[in-house]
């Protein structure tokens, strides 16, 4: 167990590098001057811009200017913004925002995800089924900040049983639909991993021996089939945190959410590079960590694993 | 008169293939009586597991019992309501599935799921509380002999042991438990200071040693958990106790025994050793073996009157088969339960069973006490049966050497030569090496067979590749045709001549050839790759080759999966003629088949080497099936080579251990 | 045992003479042609195709669906609700929604498909090459997969894009697409390959002496492609979804093209008073997605042994 633990931390090691330094060469390669464009439309003497340069590395090579923006990751401390922020405060108060909303709407793919998959794998080849299939389909075929216009043009606007924003307001009732919007994809497709896993089993030869010891029907679906069916299920949920951060993104900017993907679509909007790309480094690595989480859960949930030889 | 404990009558099964239904079983009646073994014998698609299956309502996909009865001790079964036959799952009828790799669930440890057998038929309360709710809310166990040691009971009886045998020595008893801490008494036996407490209470030191050695030995005896009464008593009666005395202890003192106990209890009847930690371990951790007893230990959990056992070893290594199917004829005897044997094998059906059933198409067609079955079959199918299986056939298939082979061409007098041939593999994960194949020398004669034969992890899979030149030997030699392999494998043309010359035909029908290619173009492929003709000569070649194979030309634009296996096999053979080789090399290529197809194409084979004079390399873990094909034998065991010679010899007159066991193995190969 | 057991024989009514014969009434049916005749008899197939035709039409000769210019608006005309000239209306600017939905279709699917051909191409040949080759190679491989792979697909985007934002070329989008979506495939064909390497007909094939590279192409290749080629029918849908939400994050095409992300984008102003401008690009988004999802599935479902009886 332990050995297999290590084994991933090590492996996550190269992927933590190379992710970074694929980020950290697109800002490097990022047209124009960062310095120049940080003075705005009035640029001091170019010895003025050298020693900003000097101060930032900027006159250094690209592997030495890497070297520091991984100390910099590393040491939680990616710069400032235009506006003279300091970025790590900006990641420090809009994370903590975005985290409530990405774990909500975890908890709605666990719950309705995991439940309808489980009610549509078991009874097969109904109506119900049928329709929840088919509504599932749909949700993927619909960009998620449609589907948030939507609703807040009908729960909001139209009903208005839910605020149609939430700007400062972060609690439950006015993260209830940007959670359930953000989740809707991820939910849809944990209703047909969970069902089609289900299925699978359904037929499994264990199954089988399992009704054959006695067992009523109860127990072999509890116990025997979900246990097993869950396994991928809990990757993919693991997997779909990077999903659920980039979803956040648009479900931010559609619902007024001041989290670090609002902080990501402004930033975006005032071309400021710096700030985008520290912002996707971060989520990014928040991604590795949880995947290298789930993998370790994994071991949890699969015997093979956690005894196997690496 | 007392009902049949399983009667079976005018049964029909359906399966819904395409909204159209297709009948599996069609009319079968059969009668299973307590205690007695019946088997059911037939090839793929007899409708035998169909019908094993219907009797605990669990026929897969689509299938339904259309009408017809099944009397469980007198009840009807079809019909019934699904709870019902909840309750006849597991405490009625047990089953022991096909393959015991995918039939445990991997994610639970092996003792919580016999466990589960234990709970789902209310049998997993400790025996003491069995017996004092008698009331008829807790099932009670059938047998008295079923209570299984405890921890406490293992105390009790060797103080008490230790006791007879100091007063048998005429010591002061009580002067001597006196002196000896009640506590430490547990670990009694393996303490080094009962020497030196029951010497400081007099006993000679001589004596003492020799009551410290014989608790010690009793104590490693009576295993916790495993040992059930009956065994206990066994055992004392070993250590000089009186059987009334043995009897006595036993019943005063083996009351009991937890959950845990009981698990460990049935894994060892099934035949599992240490199988208190046995139980802490997950499936993957068991070899196949293993998994097939903790299979046969969850269907008896709750002591079924009758256990069903769908091709039981037919995913196992011969010697660990008839282990197995031994400890269930042993359950048989001691539990008195009924086994209803689903098998393909008709020398296993016969030697495990009282009587015997053999099915066709969905019908049985004969049936009868087993030996007379065997010894005296009437119907045609049947003999057929008879003639084709291997374990029944005592001499080689017929072939008159060499009638139609051009000898005026001087040609070495071996196709291959293995010259100390080692082959060392790393193990996953770690730096040792692990020897697959270990200093092995042979040689394979020209216009001969000769046959490798081993169990699962001898080696000879690996020889095959080697021979293939697809693995490199790790040290030794292969000469091919007084070539050594390496220089083939450097020099591209001797490398183009040893690909023609040597073709092999693989062991899965259906892996074996790409899904993708028409079967026209299958059997030119090797033509192709050596730019063998024009299109035209390769066209005639395939028609060629094809009724070589006897098959008719109309295959050339079908498909793999439009064929039956055995149909596949011939493809592959027609393949590997395509090019005039010397040698086949057969890995395993019959294995996989019916027993009446399997005998079409080793007499193919037969009839194939006598005309073109082909060299084969046999490489299989079927005993019986070498006797009748080989003229030389190689035996194999953990990649070392056990014992050379030829066929005939070893089967009269095998000179191993080994070999003996390997033969000992083969199901009805005495009985006739 | 108790009572004698009886010894019973069934009437010879069964032919044994033709063991194993092989019968040449049926009509062919390889891998192929029995993906075919499953395909023909799904009725989602045909649906999904003739939407995807259509589509493609638009996409092709948008003229001869709309003879409206989409660029060409009176703002006289804005917001009229459906009509004969205007069969969807007219946006704010006064455009005709029709026209603009019906040029929309281009840049989309242009998108969808080509970012599909060549995250799948590139997808295909590191897949196979870590697959067939293994070893170093295979390591080195599947480690610069799990960097790209660990970078949410919209995150990526959007840092890559950065790059781009003076161009509004189509191209950019498709290359930002592409230079993520190759590690899906690449993943899928790698454990495709190695599914199909260890089967014995290629181990025969190298018996026979076939080479390397004629195992690949020949064998290998076929036989592991078409996991591969159903999903990457599915992901079409799923590039246009990302074109029309990097549209909606401002990194899309540019404000002044016409594509449905940036209609729907655009929408997202007038959503109260009027909310047909939403509704139409919308649903010509999600009905496009959806067919490709349908097709796709219709194609796996058919070529998937698993799911054959």
């Amino acid at each position: 167990m332990a050995r297999y633990i290590g084994v991933r931390v090590l492996q996550t090691i190269p992927v933590v590098l190379g992710t970074t330094l694929l980020i950290y060469g697109l800002v490097f390669l990022m047209p124009g001057d960062p310095v120049r464009a940080m003075f705005g439309n009035h640029p001091p003497s170019e010895a003025a811009m050298n020693v900003v340069r000097r101060e930032f590395h900027l006159d250094q090579p690209f592997i030495m200017q890497y070297l520091y923006f991984l100390k910099g990751v590393l040491t939680f401390d990616f710069g400032k913004t235009f506006q003279g922020r300091n970025v790590s405060d900006v990641i420090a108060t809009s994370l903590p925002i975005t985290a409530q909303l990405a774990f909500l709407s975890i908890f709605f793919e666990i719950i309705i995800g995991v439940g309808l998959g489980i009610v549509t794998g078991v009874k097969k080849g109904r109506i119900f089924d049928n329709t929840v299939l088919m509504s599932t389909l749909v949700i993927i075929s619909i960009p998620t900040f449609v589907l948030g216009f939507v609703c807040q043009f009908i729960f909001a606007v139209k009903l208005g049983i839910v605020p149609a924003t939430v700007g400062n307001y972060i609690d439950i009732n006015h993260m209830l639909m940007p959670a359930l919007v953000l989740a809707s994809v991820s939910i849809s497709y944990v209703i047909r991993l969970t069902r089609s896993q289900i299925k699978d089993n359904l037929n499994a030869d264990y199954v089988r021996t399992a009704r054959a010891k006695g067992l009523d029907n109860r127990t072999v679906v509890l116990k025997h089939i979900l246990r097993n069916s869950l396994v991928p299920v809990v990757t993919y949920i693991g997997a779909d945190l990077g999903g659920l951060m980039g979803g956040a993104v648009v479900t931010e900017a559609v619902f007024n959410i001041n989290g670090i993907g609002h902080q990501l679509y402004s930033g975006i909007s005032r071309g400021e590079g710096v700030l985008v790309v520290s912002l996707v480094t971060v989520l990014v690595l928040i991604y590795i960590v949880a995947n290298l989480l789930v993998d370790i859960l994994y071991a949890f949930l699969d015997p093979r694993i956690r005894y196997g030889k690496s | 008169m007392v009902d049949s404990l399983l009667e079976v009558s005018d049964l029909y099964i359906d399966f819904t293939v395409d909204k159209k239904a297709v009948s599996a079983v069609q009319g079968v009646s059969f009668t299973v009586e307590h205690g007695q073994k019946v088997a059911i014998v037939g090839e793929s698609g007899s409708g035998k597991s169909t019908t094993a299956h219907s009797l605990i309502n669990l026929l897969p996909g689509t299938g339904r019992v259309k009408s017809g009865s099944i009397k469980l001790e007198g009840n009807e079964l079809v019909g019934t309501s699904f709870k019902k036959f909840i309750q006849i799952r597991g405490k009625k009828i047990g089953l022991v599935p096909q393959d015991p790799m995918s039939n445990l669930n991997p994610v639970y440890k092996i003792g919580n799921q016999i466990g589960e057998a234990l709970s789902a038929n209310n049998v997993d309360v400790d025996h003491d509380i069995i017996q004092k709710e008698i009331d008829g809310k807790v099932t009670i166990l059938h047998s008295d002999n079923e209570l299984f040691l405890g921890r406490g009971a293992r105390q009790k009886i060797e103080i008490e042991v230790l006791n007879i045998w100091l007063n048998e020595a005429n010591y002061n008893v009580d002067e001597v438990f006196g002196k000896i801490d009640i506590k430490l008494i547990d670990h009694l036996a393996l303490r080094r200071d009962l020497v030196n407490i029951l010497q400081s209470a007099g006993v000679l030191e001589s004596d003492a040693a020799d009551i410290h050695a014989r608790i010690k030995a009793l104590h490693a005896k009576l295993i916790v958990g495993s040992s059930i009464r009956l065994d206990v008593i066994k055992t004392l009666q070993k250590f000089s106790l009186s059987e009334v005395q043995a009897k006595q202890m036993v019943e005063k003192y083996v009351k009991g025994s937890t959950k845990v106990d009981r698990i460990a209890g049935l894994l060892s009847e099934a035949g599992l050793t240490h199988a208190g930690q046995r139980a802490k371990q997950y499936p993957h951790e068991f070899s196949g073996g293993m998994r097939q007893r903790a299979l046969i230990a969850m269907a008896l959990a709750a002591r079924p009157r009758l256990l069903i056992a769908d091709e039981p070893t037919s995913a196992l290594d011969v010697t660990v088969q008839k282990r197995i199917l031994d400890r269930i004829n042993r359950i048989n005897t001691t539990l008195g339960v009924a086994v209803l044997f689903i098998t393909h094998d008709l020398g296993l059906a016969a030697e495990y069973s009282d009587k015997l059933i053999v099915m066709h198409k969905g019908r049985i067609v004969e049936s009868g006490a087993s030996l007379e079955v065997l010894r005296n079959p009437r119907h045609p199918y049947t003999k057929e049966l008879m003639k084709a299986a291997p374990s029944l056939n005592a001499s080689r298939l017929v072939s008159e050497s060499n009638s139609q082979v051009d000898k005026s061409i001087q040609k070495s007098a071996n196709v291959f030569e293995f010259v100390n041939l080692t082959k060392k593999f790393k193990l996953p994960g770690t730096k040792k090496l692990f020897k697959a194949v270990d200093n092995i020398s042979f040689k394979v004669p020209r216009g001969k067979t000769t046959a490798i034969v081993g169990e699962s992890g001898s080696g000879k899979s690996t020889v095959a590749n080697m021979a293939l030149g697809l693995l490199t030997p790790t040290s030794g030699n292969i000469l091919f045709e007084s070539n050594s392999m390496k220089d083939i494998l450097q020099s591209k043309k001797l490398a183009k001549d040893f690909r023609i010359k040597v073709q092999p035909v693989f062991q899965n029908p259906y892996g074996s050839l790409d899904p993708l290619y028409s079967l026209g173009r299958a059997v030119a492929e090797p033509l192709e790759i050596h730019g063998v003709g024009d299109s035209e000569s390769r066209n005639q070649r395939v028609k060629e080759l094809l009724e070589l194979v006897q098959l008719p030309n109309d295959v050339i634009t079908r498909y793999p999966n439009e064929l039956s296996g055995g149909q596949r096999q011939r493809i592959a053979i027609a393949r590997a003629l395509a090019l005039n080789p010397e040698l086949i090399l057969l890995d395993e290529a019959v294995s996989a088949l019916d027993v009446l197809v399997q005998e079409q194409i080793l007499q193919l084979l037969n009839n194939l080497q006598k005309e073109l004079g082909l060299t084969y390399l046999f490489i299989t873990h079927d005993l019986a099936v070498v006797n009748i094909v080989a003229d030389d034998v190689i035996v194999m065991e953990s990649g070392k080579l056990v014992e050379q010679g030829k066929t005939v010899d070893i089967f009269k007159n095998p000179k191993q251990e080994y070999t003996q066991n390997l033969l000992d193995a083969i199901p009805g190969r005495n009985l006739i | 045992m108790n009572s004698k057991i009886e010894h019973f024989v069934a009437d010879y009514d069964t032919n044994l003479s033709a063991v194993d014969q092989f019968t040449s009434d049926k009509k062919v049916t390889g891998l192929i042609q029995e993906a075919w005749s499953i395909i023909i008899r799904n009725p989602l197939f045909w649906v999904s195709s003739v939407i995807v035709l259509i589509l493609a039409s638009m996409a092709l000769f948008p003229g001869l669906w709309s003879q409206t210019d989409p660029l060409v608006c009176q703002i006289s005309d804005s917001n009229l609700s459906g009509s004969a000239i205007h069969p969807m209306g007219t946006t704010l600017q006064g455009c005709d929604v029709f026209a603009r939905v019906v040029y929309g279709a281009r840049p989309s699917l242009a998108i969808g498909v080509m970012t599909t051909v060549i995250g799948t191409l590139i997808g295909v040949i590191i897949g196979t090459i870590a697959g067939f080759f293994g070893g170093i190679l295979d390591s080195i491989l599947s480690r610069v997969i799990d960097v790209f792979y660990a970078i949410p697909f919209i995150l990526a985007a959007v840092a890559v894009l950065q790059l781009f934002q003076s161009s509004d070329s189509i191209w950019k989008v498709i290359f930002t697409l592409s230079l993520f979506a190759w590690t899906s495939p690449a993943r899928l064909m790698r454990s495709a390959v190695l599914g199909v390497k260890q089967q014995e007909f290629i181990t025969a094939s190298v018996a026979l002496g076939s080479s390397q590279f004629r195992n690949m192409f020949m064998h290998i290749l076929p036989n592991s492609i078409s996991p591969v080629i159903a999903t990457a029918t599915i992901n079409i849908g799923g590039y246009i979804v990302a074109e029309s939400t990097l549209s909606f994050l401002g990194l899309g095409l540019g404000s002044n093209s016409v594509s449905w992300g940036q209609d729907i984008a655009n929408a997202r102003d007038n959503l109260m008073t009027t909310p047909s401008m939403l509704l139409w690009p919308s649903l010509f988004l999600a009905v496009t997605t959806l067919s490709f999802i349908f097709l796709g599935d219709s194609i796996r479902d058919a070529l998937d042994p698993k799911g054959r009886r």
